[in-house]
């Protein structure tokens, strides 16, 4: 479980959001969303200490991983899986090197084992046989998948989506919500998806945290979203509607 | 075959060291593949030599310095590394010189006689040489210093000059013009004594005129060159003369002075108390010349006393 | 005071990156990586940056010591003197501040923007001992390992370019670089190599490591890494001087 307790960061005078305060159940899936610019990779970031925030605390299994020594903080990270926005793939390992990287160096497998492993999680993300191809000869969509695959080979704990659907067509938006449903129905992962899809939101969230306002605007679950009645939580979701409609 | 990674890096370092340590050597000037033979050397001084200055026998490039180090006793202890073959007599001479206008230095070695060659570890003797320069500066101090050194000499001389003129030479002075004053005196006493010799001279020298007579008759080419002579011996007579003119004038002044009683001679010739004590002193005279020879033993009996003792 | 932080930010770098060298097995690979990329593939550019300097001060020296009572052995002392003790490091630092500084400041850079360090830290990477550090580390061993090879061309260079410009032979070049070697020129030389090499890459490593902007902040971040690299390498040239001479 991660407890978000009075979260609050600004980038020099600018404040991003102040005492953000919620909590992430294990095996749930958790969509943040909110307009561009507007804190939610930033926030998704301190989850794993990758930013450090002015004041509160992140409190994962009971520790607050800011406060937690830089060895163990990175034990800590290793339960997470990361889907950066980019795809963040290292761009000098080609596909297969890329997925087999946190094996190398973080787990005590052969040579043959790390192959078979990194040919199960091709298969998974649908890409099988591309292992030898650079990131650069790589699709949008690929390079997405290739990373989803690199982010679960430890099988990790919580699993953050920054973005996921980004710039990808609808088609591969959709290949890749799937994948994100699969994830967790078949490793009982801990999603926390970033996005402002609000088309994908429906389809894979349990829950829904808002930033709007330079705080935690609203937060509770699909069910409870559709009765909301708040003008502006509906202004953002019927944007997106529309969006997707015309 | 394909180079791996690690192999490029090992052979990237590997060539880098091994091209630094030979080309250290290289330029150290220490002999890589042969050996070489350690001779020492003793010098006063080793100023300007730094370890890998050239050594040369006859000219000739045998090896460089290796080391420098100060040994007990104000001197400097050199170790020179030379090629293997080279081969030096053991009563050669190792000499630190300068060598080029921006005075390098370096040892020449200097053959000695000895049958016997220098071995490893050996040692020979060192001569230290000033370099051009060196000897150029020590010229330089020995002339400035000599310089100096007669100016004090002309400054005391002139000191000297100055207290001499200032206070002893008035004294000197005056003693000069009395000692002249004596001299004149006495002339003046002589020309006084001497009238009645001077008169028989001049008729002596009539006599020989007269005898010159007869002779020149007979010999007038000779006294033809006599007359010559005597001519030339005139005009330094009228020189002579001239002189004696002066000199007269100034006894005549001189006398003037003693007539009027002015001097020493002046007071003298014009005291009469003195002239009776001298007259008094000459009887006295007369009186022990008397009595020496009536009785010559009374005084001689002295003179033996001396001879006895 | 920003610049005061610059400092603070930058040491903070280097003692994480310090701290983490018993991870030998987190950069083992990169610094081979690193090794062949900052020793061997610079080889040749150092080389030929050693010839050309070598026979132009040789032919340079040549021309302004035209002068008859000279020697011209003091041509070759002179150009070996200036290769070990200031060109061969200054020269190929100068040149590798171009070519290592800004490979490195691009590649931390473009890393950095595309989050590629956020996703080594993610996996539990400690990207500091993993990028930094043996970058760093191979600037500190081939850099010495360049000047070699930066003065020994150098020197042959000046060697060749005195024989064919018949300003002095090679006998005579040789006899007066020997004449006015020192072996304390050489260890400066060294220790030249091994600060500019530390500078170089540490300063390069910093910038990049810290770029943000993306593409237009890892072109700044090159730029800043090459022209800060060379000024602190004169910087350093100097203090070093300063402190050694």
């Amino acid at each position: 479980m991660i407890e978000i307790r009075n979260l609050t960061k600004s980038f020099g005078s600018n404040l991003v959001w102040k005492d953000v305060s919620f909590n992430i159940e294990d095996g749930e899936t958790v969509a943040i969303i909110g307009r561009s610019g507007c804190g939610k990779s930033v926030l998704v970031k301190h989850f794993n200490a990758l930013m450090y925030p002015d004041s509160g605390e992140v409190i994962i299994d009971g520790n607050n991983v800011f406060e937690l020594e830089y060895v163990d903080l990175r034990k800590m990270r290793q339960r997470f899986g990361v889907l950066f926005q980019g795809s963040a793939l290292f761009d000098s390992l080609n596909t297969f090197e890329n997925i087999a990287f946190p094996l190398r160096y973080f787990s005590d497998f052969d040579e043959n084992e790390i192959k078979k492993k990194v040919e199960d999680a091709l298969d998974m993300v649908n890409l099988t046989g591309t292992g030898d191809q650079s990131p650069a000869e790589l699709s949008g969509g690929m390079r997405r998948r290739v990373a989803l695959a690199r982010a679960t080979i430890l099988q990790p704990d919580f699993l953050i989506y920054d973005e996921p659907t980004s710039g990808l067509d609808p088609q591969t938006s959709e290949e890749i919500n799937q994948l994100i449903i699969s994830m967790a129905d078949n490793l009982n992962i801990t999603s926390i998806v970033v996005t402002h899809d609000i088309h994908s939101v429906l389809k894979i969230a349990d829950r829904i945290a808002y930033l709007e306002e330079q705080s935690l605007y609203w937060h509770g679950t699909v069910e409870e979203l559709r009765k909301s009645e708040d003008r502006i939580l509906m202004d953002f979701i019927t944007a997106s509607e529309y969006q997707i409609r015309s | 075959m394909k180079i791996s990674n690690e192999l490029k890096v090992a052979l990237t370092i590997l060539v880098a060291l091994v091209a630094g340590f030979f080309g250290y050597r290289l330029m150290g000037d220490m002999p890589m593949f042969r050996q070489s033979k350690i001779i020492h050397a003793h010098f006063v001084q080793a100023d300007g030599l730094t370890p890998g200055s050239y050594i040369f026998v006859s000219g000739v490039r045998v090896g460089s310095v290796k080391s420098m180090q100060l040994s007990n006793g104000d001197s400097v202890k050199v170790s020179m590394s030379l090629d293997l073959d080279t081969h030096i007599p053991k009563d050669s001479e190792a000499h630190l010189q300068s060598s080029g206008l921006l005075d390098e230095k370096a040892i020449v070695i200097i053959r000695g006689n000895s049958q016997q060659d220098v071995e490893h570890n050996d040692e020979i003797k060192g001569i230290y040489e000033g370099g051009m320069m060196e000897t150029l500066k020590q010229e330089g101090e020995q002339l400035s210093e000599d310089v100096s050194e007669s100016f004090e000499k002309l400054n005391t001389l002139l000191e000297e000059l100055n207290t001499m003129v200032d206070e002893e030479a008035q004294g000197k002075i005056d003693t000069t013009l009395t000692n002249l004053q004596t001299s004149t005196d006495e002339m003046a006493t002589l020309f006084r004594n001497k009238r009645s010799d001077l008169e028989l001279s001049i008729t002596h020298a009539q006599q020989f005129l007269a005898n010159m007579d007869t002779v020149s008759t007979r010999n007038k080419s000779r006294i033809d060159s006599v007359l010559t002579g005597l001519d030339r011996s005139l005009t330094e007579l009228e020189v002579l003369s001239h002189e004696l003119t002066q000199t007269n004038r100034e006894l005549r002044e001189v006398l003037v002075k003693i007539n009027n009683g002015e001097g020493s001679l002046g007071k003298l010739v014009n005291d009469p108390g003195l002239y009776d004590n001298l007259e008094s002193l000459s009887g006295e005279m007369d009186l022990l010349i008397k009595n020496i020879n009536e009785d010559p033993g009374k005084y001689l009996k002295h003179m033996r006393l001396i001879e006895v003792f | 005071m920003e610049a005061l932080e610059q400092f603070g930010k930058y040491s903070l770098l280097l003692y994480r990156s310090l701290r983490s060298l018993y991870e030998v097995d987190t950069y083992r690979k990169n610094l081979i990586n690193e090794l062949l990329k900052i020793g061997y593939e610079s080889v040749p550019i150092v080389l030929l940056t050693g010839v050309f300097t070598g026979a132009v001060m040789t032919i340079q020296t040549a021309y302004q010591l035209d002068i008859a009572f000279i020697p011209v052995s003091i041509i070759g002392a002179i150009t070996s003197e200036s290769l070990l003790m200031e060109l061969a490091a200054v020269i190929t630092s100068l040149v590798l501040a171009g070519k290592v500084g800004a490979r490195i400041a691009t590649e931390l850079g473009t890393m950095r923007v595309s989050e590629q360090i956020d996703a080594l830290e993610s996996m539990g990477f400690n990207s500091v001992s993993f990028l930094v550090l043996p970058r760093v580390l191979a600037g500190l061993i081939m850099f010495p390992m360049l000047y070699i090879f930066a003065s020994v061309s150098g020197i042959l260079g000046g060697l060749v370019a005195g024989y064919f410009s018949g300003a002095v032979s090679p006998a005579e070049f040789m006899s007066g670089a020997r004449e006015f070697f020192f072996p304390w020129d050489v260890t400066f030389g060294i220790l030249k190599a091994f600060v500019f090499g530390f500078v170089i890459t540490s300063v390069s490593c910093f910038k990049g490591y810290y770029a943000s902007g993306g593409a237009e902040g890892v072109g700044n971040s090159t730029t800043q890494a090459t022209v800060l690299s060379c000024i602190y390498v004169l910087l350093a040239d100097f203090v070093l001087a300063a402190v050694f001479l």
